[in-house]
């Protein structure tokens, strides 16, 4: 199955570490300190938002086929009732409807704790058999290789560095395809209509590459998260990394609309 | 009008068939006075719908109302809910007589709503499109669902009935668009639901 699937792609697969980057030590980090230089050009703007905290990658001119996290799972606790995260890398979704992400989850319906996943709007999310590891750095990339065979094709790839342990997909989709951002994500899902509060992760560390460059190599914007006049989560650490920053839970929020 | 002069006819033609016989007569006279009824009836909710749209059109705020009803066109005759158990199933119970657009977005890192569009749909043919678009909205999603970035922008559609009260409805524009009233929610992800946000979004563009 594995050769039959390898050999109907039409690009190379990347086997794992798929990028020659320096992980950094979860317990070394500290954006103050960090060597990794300042942001290579991409502006900065803002925005706030009901379920998403993180930086997203925009242009009008540029399109994003690639997103790719590193990030250290999360290990949270559920301070309040149905409590959910989901930490993920994607395309599109913030000036669309349109969004392909993978991912890794905690408390969130259908998944096991930790459990990767991937979606393509409108359908819901797809447990993957791959597992991140509470305290190491996992890694998720939505891959857009475009229209093959006729068909809008995507590549998830999932990979946990303590295992090492990988998985990865080829999927297709009819939906629409959404190449206008890249983003970098910690966020409460829905569950039947409702957005659930914020499981406390305290901080995560996450990186993003978009189109096999720092994050900041483009234009991003750094949204925050609020329920209400409540801020839920934030981020913070580009600059002065291009590449690295930490996403902070503040509160649960509610379950809410 | 049509209707008040059929009215008058029918008041003047009952003499005339009371001569055929009691018993035809009486059954007559008791359809007269239903028709009477009836057609007071009508009369009294075309009224009160009149007045429900003067109402409507005083209450639009800061933003005015766009009416999207051919000049002198009146509201449809049929509007109305039949079915009342339909009011707690269905997203928009029968057909409304008209209805209120009313478009928000969120402030920058505020709470509080911007209200920067509105429109008062009475034309026939949209509203019953209109029904349909949202009745034709799948079920939202049962599982968990990551969506894109919500902002909190949103259309609430008043639905004015003749003689029910009036049901408000709200569409989320963004994240993972739903049409939502009381526990009855549709998901507005996918084709159908982005024509439909699209052609709200378009109503209720400020002018």
């Amino acid at each position: 199955m594995w050769e039959q699937m390898i050999n109907n792609m039409h690009y190379s697969y990347r086997t794992p570490p798929s990028r020659k980057i320096v992980i950094p030590n979860p317990d070394d980090f500290n954006v103050a300190s960090s060597n990794n230089s300042t942001a290579e050009g991409g502006t900065a703007g803002s925005f706030s938002s009901k379920n998403w905290s993180g930086y997203v990658n925009y242009s009008s001119e540029q399109s994003y086929d690639e997103a790719t996290s590193y990030f250290v799972e999360p290990s949270p606790s559920v301070p309040c009732s149905k409590a959910t995260e989901v930490t993920w890398a994607g395309l599109g979704g913030y000036n669309s409807h349109n969004l392909a992400q993978n991912g890794t989850g905690y408390n969130a319906p259908g998944l096991e704790n930790h459990q990767g996943w991937w979606e393509i709007l409108p359908a819901g999310y797809v447990s993957v058999p791959e597992n991140g590891s509470p305290g190491y750095y996992f890694e998720a990339q939505t891959y857009y290789a475009g229209v093959i065979s006729g068909k809008k094709t995507f590549y998830f790839y999932f990979y946990d560095y303590e295992e090492g342990s990988w998985w990865d997909e080829e999927v297709t989709t009819t939906n629409g395809v959404d190449e206008s951002t890249a983003d970098y994500i910690v966020e409460r899902p829905k569950a039947s209509g409702y957005f659930r509060p914020l499981a406390d992760y305290g901080s995560t560390k996450m990186q993003g590459f978009t189109n096999n460059k720092d994050l900041a190599h483009y234009p991003y914007n750094v949204g925050t998260m609020y329920s209400g006049e409540t801020e839920l989560a934030s981020v913070a650490g580009i600059p002065p990394s291009s590449y690295l920053f930490t996403d902070t839970w503040h509160h649960c929020g509610k379950e809410e609309e | 009008m049509r209707e008040g002069r059929q009215g008058i006819l029918s008041a003047h033609e009952t003499p005339r068939l009371f001569q055929r016989s009691a018993i035809v007569g009486g059954v007559m006279r008791v359809a007269s006075l239903f028709l009477a009824v009836a057609l007071f009836a009508v009369l009294a909710g075309c009224g009160s719908t009149r007045g429900d749209t003067a109402r409507l059109t005083a209450s639009a705020d800061a933003t005015p109302a766009r009416s999207l009803s051919p000049q002198g066109l009146s509201v449809p005759r049929s509007c109305g809910i039949l079915n009342v158990a339909a009011v707690r199933s269905e997203l928009i119970p029968g057909t409304p007589c008209a209805m209120v657009l009313s478009r928000y977005r969120t402030l920058h890192q505020q709470p509080r709503l911007q209200l920067v569009g509105r429109a008062d749909i009475r034309s026939p043919a949209l509203l019953r499109q209109l029904t349909s678009e949202f009745d034709a909205l799948p079920p939202a999603p049962k599982g968990g669902l990551a969506c894109p970035n919500d902002n909190g922008s949103r259309i609430t559609v008043d639905l004015k009935y003749r003689h029910h009260r009036t049901l408000r409805l709200t569409a989320s524009l963004s994240g993972c668009p739903e049409a939502r009233r009381g526990f009855v929610t549709r998901s507005a992800l996918g084709r159908i639901g982005a024509k439909l946000i699209g052609q709200l979004e378009a109503l209720t563009r400020a002018a």
